[in-house]
Order: C-alpha cells, then sequence, then structure tokens
C-alpha cells in the first residue's frame, strides 16, 4: 500500500510540475515580451493576450488539474483503503 | 446516493427558477420604467428587494449547528461552491475597482486581471484539495492541525484576522458608496446601512446563510455587470459581443487621443495646471508664511467686502474662502501637497490617462505613470502579479470555503466552477474600460458646460472629490483636463454615462451592492469564526457545547461589523489600496506556510510560525515606509523608500520568499519529522470514490 501512496505522490507532483510550468508561462512571458516584442508581433497584441486569453488558460491549467488528479484518484484510491 | 441525487436536482430546479425569476424581474420593472414608475420607486425597489431576497435566504438556512454553521455541513456541490466562491472573491475592488484602474491605469492595471485569476491555479493544485482532505473548520485550524501546535494556530489566526479586516473595511466602504448613490444619502449613513445588509445575510445562518446566499448575489452581479457592457456594445458599434466592438473602437480611440493631445485649447489648460502646480510648489518651500499670507489675505478680502456693503452672496463667498484656508501647517501641507500632485498630472498629455490604444514599438508599461509617482516598470508589473497570485492563494476567505464540499473531488472542481465565474467577468472589464474611456473622450469632453449631461451633476453634488469639473480657461467649453472622474465610480456611472434606463443604473448599483455584501459577509464569518474558534474553543480545556460557540461567533460578527464600519466612514484609503495590502498580506504568511505543511514533510511548528511572522514583519515594513498613503500619514514625501523601484502593491512579493527561507531554516534546525511524516501522508492519500 505504502508503494502505492508513494507512486500517487510522484505522479500527482508530475502533474503538478508541469501544470506550475504551463500557469507561469501563462503569467510572466506575456509581459516579459510586451517589453522585448519581435517586429513580428506587436505589443498592443500581447496586452490583449493577457487581457483576455490569459484567464481562459488559467481554466483550462485549473481543469487540467482537476480532471487528472481526479483519475489519480480513482486509479489509486482502492489502494489507499 | 439516490438522497444526494435528489439533493442535487431540488438545487438545479430552485436554480433555475431564481435566475428567470431576476430576468422576469428585471423585464418587469424596464416595463413599468417605460410607462412612467418614479425613478425613486426603482431605485428603493432595487436597493431592497435583493436585501430582502438575500435576507430570506439567510434566515431559512439559520442554524445553531456547528458543521452547518462553520461549513455548511460540507454538503455543497462544486457548481454551487464554485459560484459562491465566485461571488465571495468578485467584491467591490473586482465590480467597481478593476475597470476604474485599466482605465486610469492603462495596461499596467492588467497585472490585477492575471493575478486575480491565475492565483486560482495555485489554489487548485497546491491548497484546495489538501485543506478539504484535513477537514477543519479554518484556516488557523489547519495550521494547528498540520503543524501540531497552537502557535502556528495563533499566528496564522492574528495574519488570517488582520489581512481579512483591512479587506472588509474596503468592502464596507463601497457599500455606503453605492448606498448612497441609491439613497442620496451621506457616504458615512450609507456605510452602516449597508451593514444591515452585510448582517442579515451572515448572522443567523453562518457559512451555510452566506454560501447560498452569495450562489443568489453572484446571479444579480453577473446580469448587473454584463447588461451594461452589451448595450454599450451595440450602442457604440451595433454588435453585442463586446470583445468584438472593443476590437473595432481602439483605431478611432486611438486617433482621438492623438488629436487630444495635440489640440490647442487642451494645451492651453495643460499649461494652467502646469502653472498651478508651480505655484503649489513654491507654496510648499515655505508653508507656515504662505499659511500666514493666505489667511490675512482670505481675512482682509471679507473685511473689505463687509465694509463696502457687499451682497450676501459675496459674503458668503468670502466667507468659504476664509474657511477652506488650511487650519494649520500640517493640514495646509497635506492640502497643498495634494493639489500640487493633481495639477502636475492634469499637465500632463491626456490629464495624465495612459493612452488605451498606444501606436506599435511604444513599452505599454513603462510609459505609464503611477499615482505615486514611481516609474510603472516590467518588474513592478512580474512583482504585482506574482503578489497577487500568492495572495489569492493565501486570502483566507476563499480558501475556508473548500472545507464546505462533501468531498476533495468536489473541492477541486469548485476551483474549476469558480475561475470560470469570475473569468467571465474580468474579460469584459478591459472592454469597459476601452468602451467608457470612448463615451468620455468622444461624447462628454468638447462638450460646452452648459450642455453637460446630468451624470456629472449628479455624482459631483453626491461627493465632488468623485466628478469635478473646472473651466480653468474660461472658454466654456470642457476640456479633458478641466474634468476629473473617479476610477471607482466608472461602472456605476456607466449606465448613465451611456444614456441607458435608468433600471440598468440601479441595476448595476445592485450588483455592486451584491458584490460587496457577498464578500463582506464571507469575510466577516471567517474573523469571527477564527477568533471564536481558533483563540478561545480549540485551546479551551474545557468542552463547550456546540450551540454556545455558534452563538458566540454571532456576537463576534456583530462587533466585528461595527468596528469595521467605523473605520470605513473614516476613508482612510481607496479600495484598491486596502485590498492590495491585504494580498500582500496574505502572500507573505499564509501561502508560504500552507503550501510548505502539505509538499515538505520538514516543515513543522517553530518553522512555520518563525516564517508567518517573519513574512509579516517584512511586508509590513514594506507597506509603512514606501505605501503613499502611508507615508502621508507619517509626514513623509510621496515616491520615496522603493526597493528596486517595486510599488508597495507588491509588497509580499519581499514577504514570500522571506517567509519561506525563515520557514525552511528554522524547520531545519527544530527537525521532528516522525509526526507529519503520517499526517501528511494521510493529506496526501488519494481519496476512494
Amino acid at each position: 500500500m505504502q508503494l502505492a501512496l508513494r507512486r500517487h505522490w510522484r505522479k500527482h507532483s508530475a502533474l503538478v510540475a508541469l501544470l506550475t510550468l504551463a500557469w507561469a508561462a501563462v503569467s510572466f512571458m506575456p509581459p516579459l515580451l510586451a517589453v522585448a516584442v519581435p517586429p513580428w508581433l506587436e505589443s498592443r497584441r500581447v496586452m490583449w493576450f493577457i487581457a483576455e486569453v490569459a484567464p481562459v488558460l488559467f481554466l483550462v491549467i485549473a481543469w487540467a488539474y482537476a480532471h487528472f488528479a481526479d483519475k489519480l484518484d480513482a486509479e489509486y484510491g482502492e489502494d489507499s483503503r | 446516493m439516490l438522497s444526494q441525487a435528489r439533493y442535487r436536482r431540488g438545487l438545479h430546479r430552485n436554480f433555475a427558477i431564481y435566475v428567470a425569476a431576476c430576468g422576469l424581474v428585471i423585464a418587469g420593472m424596464m416595463a413599468l420604467e417605460r410607462m412612467g414608475m418614479p425613478h425613486q420607486w426603482i431605485a428603493l425597489f432595487f436597493l431592497l428587494a435583493p436585501v430582502v431576497a438575500f435576507a430570506t435566504i439567510g434566515i431559512y438556512c439559520r442554524t445553531s449547528n456547528a458543521t452547518d454553521y462553520y461549513v455548511a455541513g460540507r454538503a455543497v456541490p462544486a457548481p454551487y461552491n464554485g459560484i459562491a466562491i465566485a461571488a465571495d472573491w468578485l467584491s467591490v475592488a473586482s465590480f467597481l475597482g478593476l475597470t476604474g484602474i485599466l482605465y486610469a491605469s492603462g495596461y499596467s492595471g492588467l497585472a490585477y486581471l492575471v493575478g486575480w485569476t491565475g492565483g486560482f491555479c495555485l489554489i487548485a493544485m497546491y491548497v484546495a484539495p489538501f485543506l478539504r482532505k484535513a477537514g477543519q473548520y479554518t484556516i488557523p485550524d489547519f495550521l494547528g492541525y498540520r503543524y501540531g501546535s497552537h502557535w502556528p494556530r495563533i499566528v496564522g489566526l492574528a495574519v488570517c484576522v488582520l489581512c481579512c479586516f483591512v479587506y472588509v473595511v474596503a468592502q464596507i466602504y463601497g457599500v455606503g458608496l453605492i448606498v448612497a448613490r441609491l439613497t442620496g444619502m451621506s457616504i458615512e449613513i450609507g456605510v452602516f446601512l449597508g451593514l444591515g445588509g452585510v448582517l442579515v445575510c451572515s448572522f443567523l445562518g453562518g457559512m451555510r446563510g452566506v454560501t447560498w446566499t452569495q450562489v443568489a448575489q453572484y446571479v444579480i452581479l453577473l446580469i448587473a455587470f454584463m447588461l451594461p457592457v452589451v448595450l454599450l456594445s451595440v450602442q457604440q458599434t451595433g454588435v453585442p459581443v463586446p470583445q468584438v466592438a472593443a476590437a473595432m473602437q481602439l483605431p478611432k480611440l486611438s486617433a482621438l487621443e492623438v488629436r487630444l493631445s495635440h489640440d490647442e485649447r487642451e494645451q492651453q489648460v495643460r499649461s494652467v495646471f502646469a502653472a498651478q502646480a508651480q505655484r503649489y510648489a513654491v507654496m510648499l518651500e515655505d508653508v507656515d508664511t504662505t499659511l500666514a499670507e493666505e489667511r490675512s489675505a482670505a481675512l482682509r478680502h471679507l473685511e473689505a467686502t463687509l465694509a463696502s456693503g457687499g451682497s450676501m452672496e459675496d459674503i458668503r463667498a468670502a466667507k468659504r474662502a476664509l474657511a477652506a484656508v488650511p487650519v494649520d501647517s500640517e493640514a495646509a501641507r497635506k492640502a497643498w501637497t495634494r493639489a500640487r500632485d493633481d495639477s502636475v498630472l492634469r499637465s500632463q498629455p491626456l490629464a495624465g490617462l495612459p493612452t488605451q490604444a498606444p501606436a506599435n514599438g511604444t513599452s505599454l508599461i513603462e510609459d505609464e505613470p503611477s499615482s505615486d509617482g514611481a516609474r510603472n516598470t516590467t518588474l513592478n508589473f512580474v512583482a504585482l502579479i506574482l503578489c497577487l497570485m500568492a495572495g489569492t492563494a493565501g486570502m483566507p476567505h476563499v480558501l475556508s470555503r473548500f472545507y464546505t464540499t462533501p468531498s476533495v473531488r468536489e473541492a477541486r472542481w469548485s476551483v474549476v466552477w469558480a475561475l470560470a465565474g469570475i473569468a467571465v467577468l474580468y474579460i469584459c472589464a478591459p472592454i469597459l474600460a476601452v468602451l467608457l474611456r470612448w463615451e468620455v473622450l468622444n461624447g462628454v469632453v468638447g462638450l460646452p458646460m452648459a450642455q453637460l449631461p446630468q451624470w456629472i451633476a449628479d455624482w459631483s453634488n453626491l461627493d465632488p472629490t468623485l466628478v469635478s469639473v473646472t473651466d480653468v480657461n474660461g472658454d466654456q467649453i470642457l476640456q479633458l483636463a478641466e474634468l476629473k472622474i473617479n476610477p471607482d465610480i466608472l461602472v456605476l456611472a456607466t449606465p448613465e454615462i451611456g444614456g441607458m434606463p435608468f433600471v440598468v443604473t440601479c441595476l448595476v448599483a445592485a450588483g455592486g451592492l451584491s458584490a460587496a455584501l457577498s464578500t463582506a459577509d464571507g469575510l466577516l464569518l471567517t474573523i469571527a469564526n477564527a477568533l471564536t474558534h481558533d483563540l478561545f474553543f480549540a485551546r479551551a480545556k474545557v468542552q463547550v457545547r456546540a450551540s454556545r460557540r455558534v452563538a458566540a461567533s454571532k456576537i463576534v460578527v456583530l462587533v466585528v461589523a461595527f468596528f469595521a464600519a467605523y473605520v470605513a466612514t473614516l476613508q482612510l484609503a481607496e479600495i484598491l489600496a486596502l485590498v492590495t495590502a491585504a494580498f500582500s498580506i496574505a502572500a507573505a504568511t499564509i501561502f508560504p506556510a500552507l503550501v510548505l505543511g502539505v509538499y515538505w514533510k520538514g516543515s513543522e511548528k517553530w518553522g512555520a510560525s518563525a516564517g508567518m511572522s517573519a513574512g509579516l514583519a517584512v511586508t509590513l515594513y514594506y507597506l509603512l515606509s514606501s505605501h503613499p498613503v502611508l507615508r502621508e500619514l507619517r509626514g513623509l514625501p510621496v515616491g520615496g523608500g522603493l526597493w528596486w523601484g517595486i510599488q508597495a502593491n507588491a509588497a509580499g512579493v519581499f514577504g514570500l520568499p522571506v517567509a519561506v527561507a525563515v520557514n525552511v531554516f528554522v524547520s531545519l534546525i527544530f527537525a521532528h519529522r516522525a509526526r507529519a511524516e503520517t499526517l501528511v501522508d494521510e493529506l496526501r492519500r488519494p481519496e476512494p470514490r
């Protein structure tokens, strides 16, 4: 049982690490891009990405966590009884 | 299982009936307005009807059962918990303040939008499921449980109360503002009237009453925010999709901003304000002498008016001029500094408003002025995002909502529903800022003074600091720099600015009221529950009956509410300034303690206590030494005391790493892993279906 719990926690931590990277990219890359924009990317578009797209992407990240964490619980939950 | 399914079906049915009823009522009131119903009756209806509805729910949900009172019986399904969290979250700062700050501060205000939504990802992954797994009643309760000691509980309690109290003062002030607008009473009376509305929802039912009233409040605030945005989009472009309308207006807005910046009369007005700023700067060089001269000049003018037998109007004007002279040097310094800063702002192009539609190649963040004179930098933008995200994930009144779901799984999905409910509003706030900017610059600026829209006079009469107009160049035409609008009132004034029916004006006010009430309820309950449960009963040597504990919590709710209302009437700072201070405190204390408590078995009681204390100390120090309002209160010049140019509203970004470092360092010294191993394993255990 302990092995199963450890395996569960490792997979859960990997899921969290991956989604945290995605979260960091959505949160911090646009403001850095807004200052150092490449010529083909307009700074106004970056700001509109922040305003309109970023909240939706955060929702996707939260959904992904809930969905995959639920699957992990379903896979390992019986072992934890 | 069957009764659960039946319970949920009942909830869905009641919710659908409630939403349909709201729609019918709004449509009905619009029809009645067209038929000639007096505006006072419409305003009274929209003030009283929501409060009566919320009070009915609050009374229906009354309870003395501890589990119902503290955690709503742990029976709130994910969608409704999520909606309640969204309502709890969408405070006056979100409903009124976000659009205002985007209007006044431009793109640098987007840090709030990103910070307040991205923080929910951190809640989902790092906090919510583990809080629910622990199954406690409050956040300090969890800290006490995880760290096996009262010290983290006590430090956590102090931080929770401080954080939530600062936040609730801002909400109650917002309630006062809205009630005052609807009733025409002063803001001070509005605050205490609004307090009544707050208490009817939270006093009797605790978390159970607050949860279901918040679900009801969300429906109202969603309709109240979205309807004016859609109507304004249709009015300006004929397109009901706000995002499309804003994209169509931005190029026109850009051209208008350029034209206004180069307009001859605008430049003339700006030079008048520049001269005014210079005059105030000279006055501030020797306050005592200037004050004496001003007072004697006003006195001489009054004496001359009386001696020459001037009219009553002239005498009254002379007396007002004498009364307007500051009473002492300190008051004179504050008043003239504020006037100088205001004149400096208005002497800039677009009266200090950052452009909403700049040309390519400009740095959208770094060119914008900020209210405390510090430069907006990318570093500051990123720091504020980080601070707001960590603060979101450490906000006690939001985190305690995750105790109310039936399971860990439902707690996770609550976050998704909450973020969906919040994102719907947040993506429309920048749109509204753009559309309002167009309305003001295109529809108001350039009008003759005698033909200004009624909303300017209405808001100016309510409180001249909210909207004011001064014809500085005497041409009887309104230039942009001659108009001053407090950003906090923009959303409330949107229907009037857009010429919408009065019902929409009242609906927006009711939405703002719902937003303020929902958050204030959650905050008051969090403070009261923490004070009673964690300060007294969790540490009591004798077991106290649950009904007595609940009764004690209700009394504390009353006391805290009245004290917060009193502090709100002092109007110490703008709503957003208070709210960001609360976020900084939460980011530097509760968030690191919770995350380390779950993800690191080595974190122990002394480390957690020391970490929270150190994070709080650094954050408070930075707030006191760099926040413009606090510096002014201490008689220091505004704009100083910044570290790496990071503004005070991101103070938590300094406290957070200190809290983590101290927690880790002290925990390593006092290592006691054995107890924590079992407990943390239990928190991480997957939940069987």
